[in-house]
């Protein structure tokens, strides 16, 4: 029996949270690689990064007693070639790593998108640019959400703030993934993938997903050769291409948004944040609403597509509204467009801290009276 | 290559398609009775094409040599009275984009043959790497893969984790392998992976129009090397085969070339043994073919040729460098 395992036989509970039954107590890094498993990945390509390094210690342990591939490659470009060729043999695969591999496999994930390859990617975000700090931050959201590599793909980019949506999104980003054959990236802070929860494993949903006829498994019974390229050369068969290529991400822009609302329907100050920034601003919403104050939360879990579909029912009337990330202001733009496509031009302030600095509840509450003061004309 | 044919006349039937020709006239070069000329009139890519001269059948031996060399399989011998065939696989499709006398069309043109005679086009998946090989799965009938520079080894370890009854084999060029992919290649043969690996060695960047690369000669040319390759400005070439050779997870590496008809079905036998190798011994095999890039080195693709021979080898010695344990695979 693996240690892994060991964990998630045992139903335990936090100091401050005894579990509830069926539930377990993991990391977030943790809790990916056992819902990956759960989802029934044949191969993880790894190389290791802080702070995801726990993600392949995991898998390393728990992957070939299953019979499944676990490759430590001498690279992050090495591991997601990996990726581009399981996944173009029609396995269900996955790679993982921090900030700076995330940028060396950007090639290889735009091969993937081109080549339309299902796959699931794990960034567990550090502090940047460079070689920065290993200490969480989302100063990657840009990179994820705005293509990343080179051609101007899109690809789901799901953004969890508890161990419990670590496990959930994991499940949920590999079924996009086969869905649509598209690589689909969960986006995490480096705080939450170390951070320990009690949690409940939810069942993969593996229906209607469509069988993996192109895939190069040989060509068996004389059926017609596959192949799994991304280069098409003449610019009347590439433009035609991209056009299904972004058919596609409308498609997905339409079917899969998904965003939590919390006390925004009242509120004249809603704070929108993803990830650990949307957790902690949350906890700021209680102490505003405690203080008297109308504060609510839209918190985007879908980073592509950005929830625009939960921004309106919030654009009925005047609001104000205060974007809080961990990095320098990059959803923020995503905010106003989304504001502004909407047909309102709400002020939109913006808090940030960068670098492996997490605010607090009460820095927010503090940033919300500075920029709006109660009653106040700013 | 071969096969039986059924009798019909004493005299051989050979055929030179005009259209497919692109005038290289490495037929005219390996053609040991001296009955092959260019044609007076232009085909439709605006080359001579090249033909028997008037009575060449007569004086025709009907060795093959023509059919053989010519890198884009434009030419079909049968010699009736041996019951032999020299000509394009069936496998082998489509025109190629190659420049004329490239050597990579021969190259192909024994991949396809050796897959079919070992009766695995089924399982057989094939990596083009970027370069010009990257058009690699316009012109043998399985499945392929295309990758980026420089990962087809580890797009080829993707593939063969998950289905490891299939065949993988990578097509790279000198670039590819040996320049950004240098640490992709060597892992390979750390991991053992059960790839074979048809290493095209022209000792330029072809595709991009000849510029230095990994392999280039001390004192060659290029178009990013006006002065020709110094040690200051650009330091040695690279020889890979050998250092490949000294990693455990290779248990076969040769080096070879197409630059003639013995040479051609020379590098046929070390494909044929490569494949079987991986079979075998369930590791890395590495089959390095010395290369002519007539258009990236300026030359005529037959001068090309003396150019390899007279330069290329007294670096990249051709012979088999490691044969597997228990001798070479049968």
């Amino acid at each position: 029996m693996t240690a892994g395992a060991g964990v998630l036989e045992a139903t335990q509970g936090t100091a401050t949270e005894p579990a509830a039954e069926g539930e377990v107590l993991l990391k977030g890094c943790e809790a990916i690689a056992e819902a990956a498993i759960r989802s029934g990945i044949d191969a993880y390509f790894a190389y290791p990064i802080t702070p995801q390094t726990d993600i392949p210690e995991y898998l390393a342990e728990r992957l070939p007693g299953l019979g499944k591939t676990y490759t430590q490659a001498n690279s992050e470009i090495s591991a997601i070639n990996m990726v581009y060729g399981a996944a173009g043999a029609g396995r269900r695969c996955m790679t993982s790593s921090s900030s700076p591999g995330i940028s060396l496999k950007q090639e290889g994930i735009s091969y993937i998108a081109g080549a339309e390859l299902p796959c699931f990617i794990v960034n567990v975000m550090r502090g940047g640019p460079g070689l920065g700090t290993v200490y969480g931050s989302q100063e990657d959201y840009w990179q994820s959400v705005k293509g990343g590599g080179h051609g101007g793909y899109r690809m789901p980019v799901m953004a969890p703030a508890t161990v419990q949506e670590c496990a959930d999104l994991t499940m949920l980003c590999i079924r996009l993934a086969d869905l649509y054959r598209t690589p689909t990236l969960l986006c995490l802070d480096g705080t939450l993938g170390q951070m320990w929860e009690n949690l409940r494993f939810g069942k993969f949903d593996e229906s209607g997903l469509p069988p993996k006829d192109w895939a190069t498994t040989g060509r068996k019974g004389g059926r017609k050769p596959n192949l799994i390229s991304s280069i098409i050369i003449e610019p009347p068969d590439l433009e035609a291409h991209n056009r299904e290529l972004h058919a596609k991400y409308a498609r997905i822009s339409q079917r899969e948004q998904r965003w939590e609302e919390y006390q925004a329907d009242d509120a004249d100050v809603v704070i929108v944040a993803f990830g650990l920034a949307g957790r902690i601003a949350r906890t700021g919403v209680d102490l505003m609403r405690a203080a008297g104050r109308k504060v609510g939360l839209m918190r985007p879990i879908s980073l592509f597509p950005f929830p625009v579909d939960g921004f309106r029912p919030l654009v009925n009337r005047p609001r104000k509204w205060l974007v809080v990330e961990m990095n320098a202001g990059q959803m923020v733009e995503d905010v106003k467009t989304t504001l502004f496509d909407l047909g309102r031009l709400d002020p939109v302030k913006f808090y940030g801290r960068q670098g492996g600095v997490i605010p607090t509840p009460e820095e927010i509450a503090d940033v919300v009276e500075r920029e709006f003061p109660k009653g106040g004309a700013r | 290559m071969t096969g039986t044919v059924t009798e019909g006349a004493v005299l051989p039937r050979v055929e030179f398609d005009a259209q497919i020709c692109k005038g290289c006239g490495v037929c005219i070069e390996a053609c040991p009775e001296d009955i092959i000329e260019y044609a007076g009139t232009f085909n439709h890519r605006g080359v001579r094409p090249t033909q028997l001269v008037p009575d060449g059948l007569v004086r025709c031996s009907a060795c093959g040599n023509c059919a053989v060399v010519c890198p884009d399989s434009a030419v079909t011998v049968d010699n009736l009275r041996k019951h032999l065939h020299y000509g394009k696989n069936a496998l082998r499709i489509g025109d190629m984009h190659y420049c004329p006398g490239c050597d990579e069309g021969t190259v192909h043109e024994l991949l396809a043959e050796v897959i079919d005679e070992l009766g695995i086009k089924e399982v057989a998946v094939g990596v083009a790497s970027v370069g010009c090989t990257v058009f690699a799965y316009r012109y043998i009938d399985i499945d392929w893969q295309q990758a980026a520079h420089g990962r087809a080894t580890s797009v080829a370890w993707g593939i063969e984790c998950q289905h490891p009854e299939l065949r993988v084999f990578t097509v790279q060029g000198d670039g590819d392998l040996a320049g950004i992919g240098i640490g992709e290649t060597f892992h390979a043969a750390a991991r053992g992976d059960p790839t074979v690996i048809i290493f095209l060695n022209n000792a330029i960047y072809g595709m991009t129009g000849g510029q230095l690369a990994p392999t280039s000669l001390m004192g060659q040319v290029t178009s990013t090397s006006l002065a020709g390759r110094n040690v200051k400005d650009h330091g040695y070439p690279i020889v890979m085969t050998e250092a490949l050779a000294l990693q455990e997870g290779c248990s076969f590496a040769v080096r070879t070339s197409v630059h003639d008809a013995p040479s051609i079905r020379k590098t046929k036998k070390y494909i044929r043994q490569a494949f079987l190798n991986q079979a075998k011994n369930k590791s890395l095999s590495v089959v390095e073919v010395v290369s002519a890039c007539p258009s990236g080195w300026r030359l005529d693709p037959v001068d090309a040729h003396k150019y390899l021979v007279e330069h290329l080898f007294p670096v990249y010695k051709p012979g088999v460098i490691k044969e597997p344990p228990g001798g070479m695979p049968r």
